[in-house]
């Protein structure tokens, strides 16, 4: 009775049902409206500047008509936005895989082995604080402008988040559901593959997930110096800004923001359904 | 019912650890007792006097300083095999279903997919929770997940069952629900249980014998044969005598313990 009375009913949903759908719309709308400003700030600094002479700015619809032009306009060497972005996740995607192969293997030894920890934390140490950027010129001595040059500097950027994150959940596994499983009768290799990884995995896919992001920054950058066959998001940005066509270099930074935006939400995607046993999911 | 045959030796254990400040913490001190086959065992004394030591040392987890503990006539020198453990925060697989939990030992000891579906379901529906065999842990109430450790646990098909505080995070009504069911459970599948608690009235209605430990160090303060026919009535004359006696020996030892 009591129970009935607290669900107030609201049409065909509870009362509780009703309030997280307004709080729902209502979020959508405050995201909504943040936009607008932001645009609407854009497009006033963009005619302001444009009026004092300053440097220029691009208005949103300048930048907006180009991003959706760039899909169809083919640049100086015959290439189209899409072929761009293909030729930029080439590169990601390679240095990104071998990131992970390399990373996560790595980082359930190093957290399982506190032996092999201490001896590679020197090395690990040391390398992890130059930034990807610095390995450039390093890259493109070692493989000249290829594909591979590209991919080595998302390596080294994808690398030590994958690693760091790895290295820190599989230390943290419980002692007790070892101690459980041995008991039971698993040896050391159910316990790396039944225990140690499915419990290491929530840190893995946050290693990934801010792995593939820094890759993706690294590609850009990677792109700024040297690129083979003219192709690439980034060089893409930096040739349009050299030539004075800023409202497409806007657009190609639109896209870049949408490409690593997808990919954050690809993982989170595939983490919820990876993760369906977990407590929580990470958000943003 | 108890077998005749000595399933634990337990002999002159002793056991200390290294403290925060390097100071020697003596855990159990010269601790001596058997467990027959099929017996219903508990472990009963104050905190912190070794209790959670004494299992650890039985399970091979951890070493005796002095003494040693045999199994089944056999030195045990590291952690045993085949031994349903359930420490006192459960320690389910958290990525794993019920059923997945369940089936992990008979994963690891090999047996094929088909084989290991029945059994598990079998300690599923033993231990209730037919119908919750796709649902994760986090999905599942304290009692519940307790049933799942159980399950777990059993379906090895063990040779004991090593429980620390099982019930202690439960709801009373919970706890004596879960007390009867782990007593049909044992009765179902003969087996030894070593059941390590701090609830006099639990060691009453459940074990066999019950061994009482005196503050830390752990010593054997006395071994009591509880003689109650099942099931027992928690609140008949005996088994509130029996209680009491055993609260008195208790009291005495808080009372060494603050003097």
């Amino acid at each position: 009775m009591i129970h009935k009375t607290l669900c107030v009913k609201i049409g065909d949903k509870t009362a509780s049902e009703r309030i997280k759908y307004i709080a729902g719309i209502g979020d959508l709308l405050l995201s909504i409206m943040t936009i607008v400003l932001a645009v609407i700030f854009w497009h006033t600094l963009a005619l302001y500047l444009t009026f004092t002479g300053l440097p220029y700015l691009p208005t949103p619809i300048e930048a907006f008509r180009a991003f959706l032009l760039s899909f169809v306009e083919r640049d100086l060497w015959g290439h189209t936005i899409i072929d761009h972005c293909i030729a930029s996740l080439e590169r990601v995607g390679l240095g990104f895989a071998i990131a992970f192969v390399t990373a996560v293997p790595l980082g359930l030894i190093m957290g399982w082995f506190r032996s092999v920890r201490v001896a590679a934390y020197p090395i690990v140490e040391v390398l992890r604080y130059i930034p990807p950027i610095a390995w450039i010129p390093f890259s493109i001595l070692l493989f000249r402008v290829t594909l591979f040059s590209s991919a080595f500097i998302v390596w080294i950027g994808a690398f030590f988040p994958i690693l760091l994150n790895t290295i820190a959940s599989t230390r943290n596994i419980g002692r007790a559901q070892l101690e459980v499983a041995v008991l039971m009768g698993a040896g050391r290799k159910d316990l790396m593959f039944k225990i140690v990884v499915p419990a290491a995995l929530p840190g893995i896919i946050t290693g990934v997930r801010v792995g593939l992001g820094v890759g993706w920054m690294c590609v850009i950058a990677a792109e700024f110096v040297g690129v083979p066959e003219g192709l690439g998001l980034g060089y893409y940005v930096w040739t349009m800004a050299a030539i004075g066509r800023y409202a497409e270099m806007v657009a190609g930074m639109l896209m870049i923001g949408i490409i690593g935006l997808l990919m954050n939400y690809a993982i989170l995607f595939v983490e919820r359904r990876i993760l369906r046993w977990r407590e929580e999911v990470a958000g943003y | 019912m108890p077998g005749t045959r000595v399933k634990i030796r337990v002999k002159n254990v002793s056991k200390s650890f290294i403290g925060e400040f390097g100071e020697r913490i003596d855990a159990l001190h010269n601790v001596t007792f058997d467990v027959y086959e099929n017996e219903f065992f508990c472990i009963l004394g104050p905190s912190g006097c070794g209790k959670t030591t004494l299992l650890r040392i039985i399970a091979g987890l951890e070493r005796p300083d002095t003494g040693y503990v045999e199994v089944d006539g056999r030195r045990v020198s590291e952690p045993l095999r085949r031994v349903g453990y359930i420490p006192q925060d459960y320690s389910l697989f958290p990525w794993r279903t019920v059923l997945g939990n369940v089936e992990f030992g008979l994963e690891v000891l090999g047996v094929p997919e088909r084989e290991r579906r029945r059994i598990a379901q079998k300690y599923i529906d033993l231990v209730g929770l037919s119908g919750f065999e796709r649902l994760f842990p986090k999905e599942l109430s304290g009692g519940m997940k307790q049933k799942v450790a159980i399950a777990r646990a059993l379906a090895i098909s063990p040779v004991m069952l090593l429980l620390d505080e099982p019930f202690a995070d439960l709801d009373a009504q919970t706890r004596m629900y879960m007390q009867r069911e782990i007593l049909r459970i044992w009765n179902e599948e003969q087996i030894t249980v070593l059941f390590v608690t701090h609830s006099v009235e639990e060691a009453v209605f459940l074990a066999d014998r019950i061994l009482l430990l005196t503050a830390r160090p752990g010593r054997v303060k006395k071994i009591i044969k509880v003689g109650l026919e099942r099931p027992r009535r928690r609140t008949s004359e005996e088994f509130v005598s029996l209680v009491s006696k055993i609260l008195h020996l208790l009291e005495e030892e808080l009372h060494e313990q603050l003097v």
